[in-house]
């Protein structure tokens, strides 16, 4: 008996490991919809709009690849993930990818066999804390209880940046940012760290964001990008040029109000080759010619999807900052469409 | 065909076999069918192998466990072991399934007091206590237990008060019960006991005091059976001082712990008496005391010796030895981020989840316990008062032993669920095995197959382990259905006399031992003692040496290193290096290291050839131990690293590594100093150097290490140990763990289980296992002799000695 629940035990574990599969790009035409790993829901990157469905900054890289695919922003189908299953989930296949404030690192890139396609935003580690706190820098947080999100990255950080400023902490881990921001708010951890974009998004929900100070110190570096699983190079190819799109349409001034006019041809080449004016590029992708057309038509370019989900003019309040493009002092920065 | 027929004089003819006969001959019949199912399975087994290699294959993974050992880099919160981020994964999980058991034991114990209270008083005269527990058990019973944790995890956070609410004048919350307890919604802070110098003696006392009140249970039943009555009349004078006993502990618990005063603060009016206002406190203990004083003249006679038994050796002592044992309280800090300090510390997550699932799984335990008492016929009841007998002991003596035996099984079923349920701690922050080993872990390194993998097999292990326990109480608690003495099959006792027999409870020849002359109860602490000494060097000593010397604390800055360098260094090393500290190290090693290490400031101002000169000299008084092929290398590696103008800290550590490269073949502390004193002279102040430091000091360390043996060695972990002196550990603790549960409940099989522990010893031995580390400080020799000695002393005892008592399964030799 006590064997028969190990083998049964082992056979459940063996049959979850799950088959990977190559060809994406057939397996998502052949089923007719983009599956997309977004997170549980981070103010500005990722939420409900009021008739239900998802919206946000993430959220407009799914809506990208769908268009690029299909031609049809609204063929992408979600998939929530925590901070412990998102990797999990992209693995064994269950979302085609992953669009979630996920961070680009060697050990993800490598160990984890995932392709991260690029960079949709540069953010970086930091805390928030309550005004009343009276603290004005990380280093003064000897004591302190932190709220953090477990199975990240800013785990490691914070561990990393305490162990060498010699501050002891007494960290609590949490499995979503709406647990987080509970508990945070309920003054059961004096502290809540992640990723600068996120606390932001997270105090643009507070009945009194004034009360919540973010402290100045960024204690790493958190490029946040879509990833795939390793070893499918077109499908790679697919979202990595998906997401370069709408950053060298800002870089070219390709807007959804100037696409159609754009796309009737210009003077600039790389504008005529990028919507499929010249060339034969899509094709080499297995799409569209005009299939960045479709992309740049469901939220616009980079800047305009930036300054409608968390810019400066929305609640969230994001400046620019690393994430402007090159040409404007930050550093986002596309390889050239030829 | 025909001579087969014919018969021959041993027996009926036997026709030749035919392959048919397999599945039509009812004697080859249910073998056949058996080898058919063992193939089948066995081929489905090889096919879920296969399709895991495949799998992991596809998404280019290997199945290895190498890392565990590679340091973790996250935090635990509540830690039963040390641990700090750069221990390695193996440690994490460790301590994560230490996490679980905390809350699988405490819960247990919990919801079996829960239980038992809320079950019988589901059967309660009282209609009211009955309604009331019908309520609970049912909305408890039917309300998902995850949702109860989140509830009870809310309530903490969200309606105690915050440690800055605690603190200073105008303080919005207070400690209760005279600031002995805090609770904040960060969790609760109770006092925690110190043990100072003697109180071993304490505690000894303490365990002697138990062993005493157990042996005098056995004596008094037996008394009572030889006689008829409980106890001798002579005992009826313990009661008077156990009263007064009684009396002055409950005044002075009232007194450490200043109750009454809190009344007063409650604004209770301070009773006055002809003008006088009396002093609350006094008069509390008084009648409290006096009241406490009371109740115990109503002791019984045995009741009162055992308390007398329990508190006096223990209060005596303790003042003998000048009061060894205090309480640490918590206090909140007066600056900086408010918190608690000292004190035990009961985590919110810990405490919602331990609640959580003690309620829960209570209320399953008090229907179990409904049952078992309502299955005990009415009629039992009724014999019983017939008898003359009061409710209380119709209980206590007819009705619940009747129903342990029906209680228990399905009890067993609620402690493993309760234990599984753990697993959901993550959910309020509880860091436990599912939090650690099968959360983070996973999540960090991608070993889903194998962190689940251990994962289940620790979960399997420990609900086996409760199973087992369980399994042999319940055995224990069975009625004794056949009391003829039945042979057994195989045991290893076989070699000692032919033929031996079972006895159980009820036997006529069965003669049961009573008191601590029962061996039994020694075999249980040797087993003990090796599981624990076992567990300890395999998974929780911190022997890895490798993964420490990557984290350094205390020598990450330059800063750091000069004041070691001018201060204590030989402890500083130590703390910094070595598991287990500075005790470990020879102290001529250190020192020798400390005379080469000269504080010396760091000259702001130096140029690549005064980098230069300096690494040229102090290859120079090397000279003697390295080969002239040696230094000319080393001169040409650092010649090409710092003739590029403006050379920086980078290239001067290049430099400084290069020379240690040279004269690494013959390189002794002296070398390490001497490079380290190079690097330092030109190193730009403030410069961070754990990287370069870590990378001279470690191969000297590790050089140090191996000559110092051997009160220090490099111990690899687990994981790297050879498979077979993995199964070695494996199969000791497993033996060791069978003979501890057997010995534990008297059971038939112990002399068996002790063989094969001991014959699993000397395997160990035979290739090689490292006795000498099990106990720090006693070598090999002593760890392995003795050892032996006892193992084979004890199975001697059972053997020959009148002694040991395998109570209710003794065997008797057939004669």
């Amino acid at each position: 008996m006590k064997k028969t629940v190990f083998v049964g035990a082992l056979a459940a574990a063996a049959l979850t490991a799950g088959a990977a599969s190559a060809g994406t790009l057939e397996d998502v035409k052949a089923k007719g919809h983009v599956q997309c790993g977004i997170s549980t829901g981070v103010a500005g990157f990722a939420f409900t709009n009021a008739d239900g469905s998802w919206e946000g900054f993430d959220i407009a890289i799914c809506q990208a690849v769908a268009a690029a695919v299909f031609g049809d922003a609204s063929k992408v189908k979600y998939t929530t993930t925590t901070g412990k299953t998102r990797f999990t989930a992209l693995a064994s296949g269950e979302v085609d990818l992953l669009a979630r404030n996920t961070t680009w690192t060697f050990s993800r890139d490598v160990d984890l066999k995932f392709e991260f396609v690029g960079v949709n935003y540069y953010d970086g580690q930091g805390f928030m804390v309550p005004k009343a706190l009276g603290v004005g820098s990380a280093t003064e947080l000897d004591g302190a209880t932190v709220c953090i999100q477990t199975g990240t990255t800013t785990e490691l950080n914070l561990a990393d940046f305490f162990r060498v400023n010699g501050i002891s902490y007494e960290p609590v881990p949490v499995e979503t940012n709406a647990e987080a921001q509970q508990k945070y708010l309920a003054g059961a951890c004096d502290v809540y760290t992640t990723d600068a974009s996120g606390l932001a998004a997270t105090r643009s929900t507070f009945e009194a964001p004034a009360d919540h100070v973010l402290l100045p110190e960024i204690i790493s570096k958190e490029p946040l990008g879509p990833l795939v699983r390793h070893g499918d190079h077109v499908w790679g190819d697919v979202v990595r040029w998906s997401l370069n799109a709408l950053i060298i349409a800002e870089e070219k001034g390709i807007t959804a109000a100037n696409l159609a006019e754009m796309s009737g041809g210009t003077n600039d080449p790389e504008i005529n080759r990028l919507l499929g004016g010249e060339g034969e590029y899509g094709a080499m992708m297995g799409l569209s010619k005009d299939w960045a057309q479709k992309v740049i038509a469901v939220n616009g370019n980079y800047g305009e999807i930036f300054a409608k989900y968390i810019g400066a003019d929305t609640p969230i309040g994001l400046a620019r900052g690393l994430n402007a493009p090159w040409t404007g002092g930050g550093i986002l920065y596309a390889p050239p469409y030829r | 065909m025909a001579d087969a027929t014919i018969g021959t004089p041993g027996g009926p003819p036997k026709a030749a076999f035919r392959f048919d006969m397999l599945w039509n001959d009812s004697r080859y019949r249910s073998s056949f069918l058996q080898v058919v199912a063992l193939f089948v399975v066995l081929l489905v087994l090889l096919y879920l192998a296969n399709n895991v290699r495949v799998n992991l294959a596809a998404l280019g993974k290997d199945f290895s466990f190498g890392f565990m050992s590679t340091p973790a880099s996250y935090d635990i919160n509540q830690q039963p072991i040390d641990y700090s981020s750069r221990d390695s994964h193996a440690r994490a999980a460790v301590l994560g399934m230490l996490n679980t058991m905390l809350v699988a034991i405490l819960g247990c114990f919990l919801a079996t007091v829960i239980g038992v209270l809320a079950g019988v008083a589901r059967l309660s005269k009282n209609w009211l206590i009955r309604q009331l527990m019908t309520v609970y058990i049912e909305v408890v019973r039917n309300v998902p237990v995850l949702i109860q944790i989140l509830l009870i995890a809310a309530v903490i956070n969200e309606s105690l008060p915050q440690p800055k609410d605690f603190r200073g004048e105008d303080a919005v919350a207070a400690m209760i019960f005279s600031d002995s307890i805090a609770a904040t919604n960060r969790g609760l802070y109770l006092p925690r006991p110190v043990w100072g110098d003697g109180s071993l003696w304490v505690i000894v006392a303490f365990i002697l005091s138990i062993i005493a009140m157990v042996s005098f249970n056995r004596w008094r039943t037996n008394y009572q059976r030889r006689t008829g009555l409980e106890v001798p009349s002579t005992l009826d004078a313990a009661v008077w001082p156990a009263a007064v006993i009684t009396g002055l502990l409950v005044a002075y618990f009232f007194y450490r712990i200043g109750t009454w005063s809190i009344l007063a603060e409650w604004g209770f009016p301070n009773p006055v008496i002809g003008g006088e206002s009396l002093n609350i406190d006094l008069l509390g203990l008084i009648v409290a005391g006096g009241l406490a004083f009371m109740l115990g003249r109503s002791l019984t006679s045995s009741a009162a010796v055992l308390l007398l038994i329990l508190t006096i050796p223990v209060i005596l002592i303790h003042f003998l030895f000048g009061q060894p044992v205090s309480l640490d309280y918590a206090s909140v800090t007066e600056r900086g981020i408010a918190r608690f300090e000292g004190g035990l510390y009961l985590r919110d997550s810990y405490v919602a989840l331990t609640v959580a699932l003690s309620i829960y799984t209570g209320a399953f335990i008090a229907e179990n316990v409904r049952a078992g008492i309502q299955a005990v016929s009415k009629g039992q009841t009724e014999a019983a008062f017939a008898l003359g007998l009061q409710p209380g002991r119709t209980m206590s003596l007819v009705i619940l032993p009747q129903a342990l035996r029906i209680i228990i099984p399905p009890l067993i079923s609620q402690y493993l669920n309760l234990t599984k349920n753990s697993s959901l701690a993550l959910l309020v922050g509880y860091m436990d095995a599912t939090g650690t080993l099968m959360g983070i872990t996973l999540n960090q390194t991608g070993k889903e197959f194998e962190t689940l993998f251990l994962g289940m097999a620790f979960y399997l292990s420990v609900s086996l382990s409760i199973a087992a326990v369980m399994n042999l109480y319940n055995k224990n608690a069975q009625l004794v259905e056949r009391t003829s003495a039945t042979g057994i099959g195989f045991s290893f006792m076989n070699f000692f006399g032919g033929k031996w027999d079972n006895l159980k409870k009820g036997d006529a020849k069965m003669r049961p031992s009573y008191g601590i002359r029962g061996v039994l109860n020694l075999y249980v602490l040797f087993y003990g003692a090796i599981l624990v000494f076992l567990l300890n060097f395999i998974f929780i000593e911190r022997a890895v040496l490798d993964v420490h010397l990557d984290a350094p604390p205390a020598l990450q800055s330059t800063e750091a290193i000069q004041d070691a360098l001018s201060g204590d260094l030989p402890q500083a090393l130590a703390e910094a290096y070595l598991p287990g500290g500075f005790d470990r190290l020879k102290p001529e090693d250190v020192q020798k290291a400390i005379d080469t290490f000269t504080a010396r400031p760091r000259n702001a101002d130096a140029t690549v050839a005064d980098i230069e000169e300096a690494a040229i000299k102090s290859m120079k008084i090397k000279m003697s131990n390295a080969t002239e092929a040696q230094l000319g290398l080393a001169l040409e590696m650092i010649k090409g690293q710092l003739t590029i103008p403006g050379a920086t800290v980078v290239d001067t550590r290049g430099a400084v590594n290069a020379y240690f490269e040279a004269t690494r073949a013959g390189a002794t502390v002296a070398d390490i100093g001497e490079s380290l004193k190079v690097y330092l002279s030109v190193a730009p102040k403030g410069e961070v150097i754990d990287d370069h430091v870590k990378d001279l000091f470690r191969p000297a360390l590790l050089d140090l290490a191996q000559q110092s043996e051997p009160p220090f060695e490099i111990r690899p972990s687990y994981w790297h140990w050879t498979t077979t002196l993995q199964f070695a550990a494996l199969g000791m603790i497993l033996m060791a763990f069978a003979a501890l549960i057997t010995c534990l409940f008297k059971n038939a099989s112990f002399f068996d289980m002790a063989a094969i522990e001991l014959i699993v010893f000397l395997l160990a031995f035979l290739i090689g296992f490292p006795f000498g580390d099990l106990i720090p400080g006693v070598s090999a020799l002593l760890v392995l002799g003795v050892g032996l000695l006892i193992r084979i002393g004890i199975l001697a005892w059972t053997v020959v000695g009148a002694g040991p008592n395998l109570t209710f399964f003794n065997r008797e030799r057939r004669a």
